[in-house]
């Protein structure tokens, strides 16, 4: 019995489940305090839009995350690669729109990639000091100037566009995950270190790979971010450090759901209850920094309840 | 069994800072032959497998493997040879699923992608061929100890291995276990593949080696064949000295009106252990026996509030005490050495000096620190006298074997003062001469009116130095008989019936 239990709460459905549930819970309090600001079906659909572009995001950096590194260029990288993007946009259209936030984003990757493996410091400290060179750089190729994007080039500013977009990026995701040796070195990585590469894993490669396939995400991310805001304006002193933490939330959600093999799925349901979150206190017209406290209280909650090391680990 | 050697190492030489670690030393594996490779904790044994799987880089001598010169400049290189290292510590990444963790790294591919099909299949084929019908498709950490030790072998042998080096491998597991991995390693060695097999078990050595290699003090001994030589002559070679000398301990005499220092009454914490009943007196050695999983680490844990007890009371010296976390315990003079030294002993880092100051330190509280005076005082106190092997007590105690690692875990708690030492699995992995010398530490402390918890695997040592004996099987105190005439058939009864018979207490 207790076995069958067992196998039950290991189960891609319970899961599954519980996502729904938690969906379910956060939607059903604001619905109940505040009926008629929030969660129609319209509200829905525009939260659901906010959420895959942060998805997106979540998806790349799950790749780093797993190996238990972390990145906070990923903010500082949408400016860079939105404001590349629209530049080129003006002189190539599409095609330079979406290369350059690609091109850009997958180069910034491995930039990040290649100093975190040569001047083994840790990941953060790289991230940290790279955000403020790229925002600078960001600054420098802007002109100062607020770039906007033109308005023939607005596709993925809303659906069909911008779904079609972020589910290439989540099958592209599921992909690599499944069907490639990326997913499981990664894995193996934040597992030990030590023993993938006695495993014969080319772990600096392996970590190269997973900067790069982040900021790829996040070129992804870039194309959305100034399609749905139309312009992009950058700015320095680590300004673009609030970007990292909306698309890192979902990315918990894959990693504490990564039992249940499901994290794309986590990250999308993830970032679309953190909306549900977001705009429920709007709905209620609570002040930011009570939005702030409780947003952050809920997400170590729900990760904390799917995510808890067990009896006795050690957790860092 | 062919004469030929698939395996010769002449002449090797290596220089550490300071040691010399390995001199000229010659090596020789036959295919279809386990090879015993034996000696005390830091007599070369790691040294030697370590330049045959290019961990370390020899300063002299020559390997030929099959015939050709190799000189492996990697763990993986040597792999690729048809070298492979199965360690003590599982070196397997517990996240992944069995047959992931099989095919890591090599994974067969299908138009460029990975064909789960195949590698499921064959990992199922591999386990089976084990005698392990298991789901591959689980995470490896689903599964005990010994089922990821097999994981281990089965990916150590999938590549064509033609040699296998097992270091240690069956120190975390019970006697079952061991017997499976025998039948395995039998198996292997009627494939052809020669296996070298380095263990503190002698017993062990003698039930399944075909022929021994003796180190000592990074030189070698001699080769020997299995028939050829004896346990106490074998013992005698290992440790340099003559075994009765080690061996002459005699249990710890408890005076008959000695107090009661610990009482525990129906201690326990659901989904732990439960009525935990116990009385133990003064100087008194208390053996816990039973197998792998039968409550002795959890009953300890209990005892000294590593896991609280929610239900039953516990006395201290005629005391009631409410022990809810270990700095409870060590506040009423209790000491434990945990089974996993690696894990919840030793801080690796931290030199010798501070892992010793580390008990004491809390036990006085964070007001009143512990000068660097009285540190190296304390320091060189247990160094000397329990002959930890180490240049300084400077050295980090990560970088010191596993013996002189447990002593100076044992020397982290003597410090305290104790007046209960719980000491669980104390011996596990470490050379027969430490072992020897942990017995009679253990036995003087009793005899300066330390009462002390031991708990072992292995029976005979459990006899040798206990005064009574608990037996403990599923999670369950099933008989207590005291060690003088026990024998291990006694203990072997009550751990199989599961009751005590009124004839053995």
């Amino acid at each position: 019995m207790s076995n069958t239990i067992g196998k039950l709460k290991a189960s891609r459905y319970y899961g599954l489940v519980l996502l729904g549930a938690m969906l379910l819970f956060f939607y059903g309090v604001f619905k109940i305090l505040t009926p008629s600001n929030f969660g129609s079906l319209s509200n829905l659909y525009t939260y659901l839009q906010a959420s895959i572009i942060y998805s997106v995001g979540g998806c790349g950096l799950y790749f780093i995350v797993v190996m238990g590194l972390f990145d906070f260029a990923v903010g500082a990288n949408i400016v860079l690669s939105s404001i590349v993007g629209v530049i080129l946009s003006q002189r190539f259209g599409y095609a330079g729109f979406i290369l350059g936030c690609l091109g850009c984003g997958t180069l910034i990757g491995f930039l990040i990639g290649m100093l975190y493996n040569n001047l083994n410091v840790p990941s953060m400290i790289v991230t940290v000091g790279l955000m403020l060179i790229f925002e600078s750089v960001a600054v420098f190729v802007a002109g100062g100037v607020k770039q906007t994007l033109g308005e023939d080039l607005r596709f993925f500013s809303g659906a069909p566009g911008n779904i079609i977009l972020a589910g290439l990026a989540f099958l592209l995701m599921y992909f690599i995950l499944n069907y490639t040796k990326i997913g499981t070195y990664c894995n193996a990585i934040g597992s030990n270190e030590f023993t993938a590469k006695n495993m014969g894993i080319d772990v600096k490669k392996y970590k190269l790979i997973g900067f790069m396939l982040l900021h790829f995400f996040v070129g992804i991310m870039a194309i959305l971010t100034v399609s749905y805001g139309t312009t992009m304006t950058a700015l320095t002193g680590m300004s673009t450090m609030g970007r990292n933490f909306q698309p890192l939330m979902g990315t918990f959600f894959g990693v504490a759901f990564r039992k249940y093999k499901m994290p794309i799925t986590a990250i999308v349901v993830g970032e679309f209850i953190i909306q549900i979150i977001f705009n429920g206190f709007v709905a209620l017209g609570a002040p930011t920094t009570i939005q702030n406290v409780v947003t952050g209280g809920a997400l170590l909650v729900i990760v904390s309840l799917t995510a808890r090391g067990g009896k006795g680990s050690v957790v860092k | 069994m062919p004469e030929h050697s698939l395996l010769e190492m002449k002449g090797i030489e290596i220089q550490f800072p300071g040691v010399k670690a390995l001199d000229k030393v010659d090596f020789s594996l036959r295919a279809g032959e386990i090879h015993a490779l034996l000696g005390e904790n830091g007599a070369g044994k790691s040294t030697l497998v370590k330049c045959l799987t290019g961990v370390h880089h020899m300063d002299a001598g020559t390997i030929l493997f099959d015939g050709k010169e190799i000189r492996p400049t990697s763990p993986q290189d040597a792999f690729s040879m048809g070298i492979s290292t199965v360690y003590q510590e599982i070196n397997l990444c517990p996240n992944l699923t069995v047959a992931e963790n099989i095919f890591v790294g090599r994974q067969p591919m299908k138009h460029g992608m990975i064909n789960w099909k195949d590698i499921n299949k064959r990992a199922r084929e591999l386990m089976s061929r084990f005698h392990m019908d298991i789901d591959v498709t689980r995470p490896l950490n689903n599964y005990s100890t010994a089922i990821q030790q097999m994981v281990s072998i089965a990916r150590a042998v999938d590549i064509d291995a033609k040699v296998l080096i097992l270091d240690e491998p069956t120190s975390s597991l019970d006697d079952n276990e061991v017997k499976l991995l025998f039948d395995v390693m039998n198996e292997l060695k009627a494939e052809g593949m020669g296996i070298i097999f380095i263990t503190h078990f002698l017993d062990q050595v003698f039930a399944v080696c075909d022929r021994l290699t003796i180190l000592r003090n990074g030189t070698l001994v001699g080769t020997y064949d299995i028939q050829g030589i004896t346990k106490l002559e074998l013992v005698t070679m290992m440790i340099g000295k003559d075994m009765d000398v080690i061996f002459n301990l005699k249990r710890a005499e408890v005076a008959p009106d000695a107090p009661e220092m610990l009482k525990t009454e129906n201690l326990g914490a659901p989904g732990q252990i439960q009525n935990v009943n116990l009385s133990l007196r003064k100087g008194e050695l208390m053996g816990f026996a039973g197998l792998l999983g039968s409550g002795r680490t959890e009953t300890a844990e209990l005892i000294f509030g590593a896991v609280p007890a929610t239900e039953g009371t516990e006395t201290v010296n005629g005391k009631r005490v409410t022990i809810g976390k270990p700095i409870d315990a060590i506040n009423a003079k209790l000491a434990f050495c945990p089974e996993d030294r690696k894990r919840d002993g030793i801080i690796g880092d931290l030199s010798i000096r501070e892992n010793i100051a580390l008990a004491l330190q809390a036990r006085r509280g964070f007001m009143h620190p512990i000068s660097m005076q009285e540190q190296n005082e304390l320091a060189e106190k247990y160094i000397k006298l329990l002959s930890i092997a180490t240049p300084n007590a400077e050295k980090k105690i990560g970088e010191l074997s596993g013996g002189n690692q447990q002593k100076v875990i044992l020397a982290r708690w003597m410090a305290t003062q104790p007046e209960l030492l719980i000491l669980d699995e104390p011996t596990r992995g470490i050379d027969i001469g430490a072992k020897a010398e942990i017995q009679r530490l253990m036995l003087e402390m009793c005899g300066e009116g330390v009462s002390v918890i031991f708990i072992s695997s292995e029976l005979d040592e459990i006899i040798r130095c206990s005064n009574r004996i608990v037996v403990m099987r599923d999670r369950k105190k099933v008989g207590e008989v005291n060690g003088e005439g026990c024998t291990q058939q006694t203990l072997l009864n009550i751990i199989a019936n599961g009751q005590q018979e009124d004839a053995t207490a």
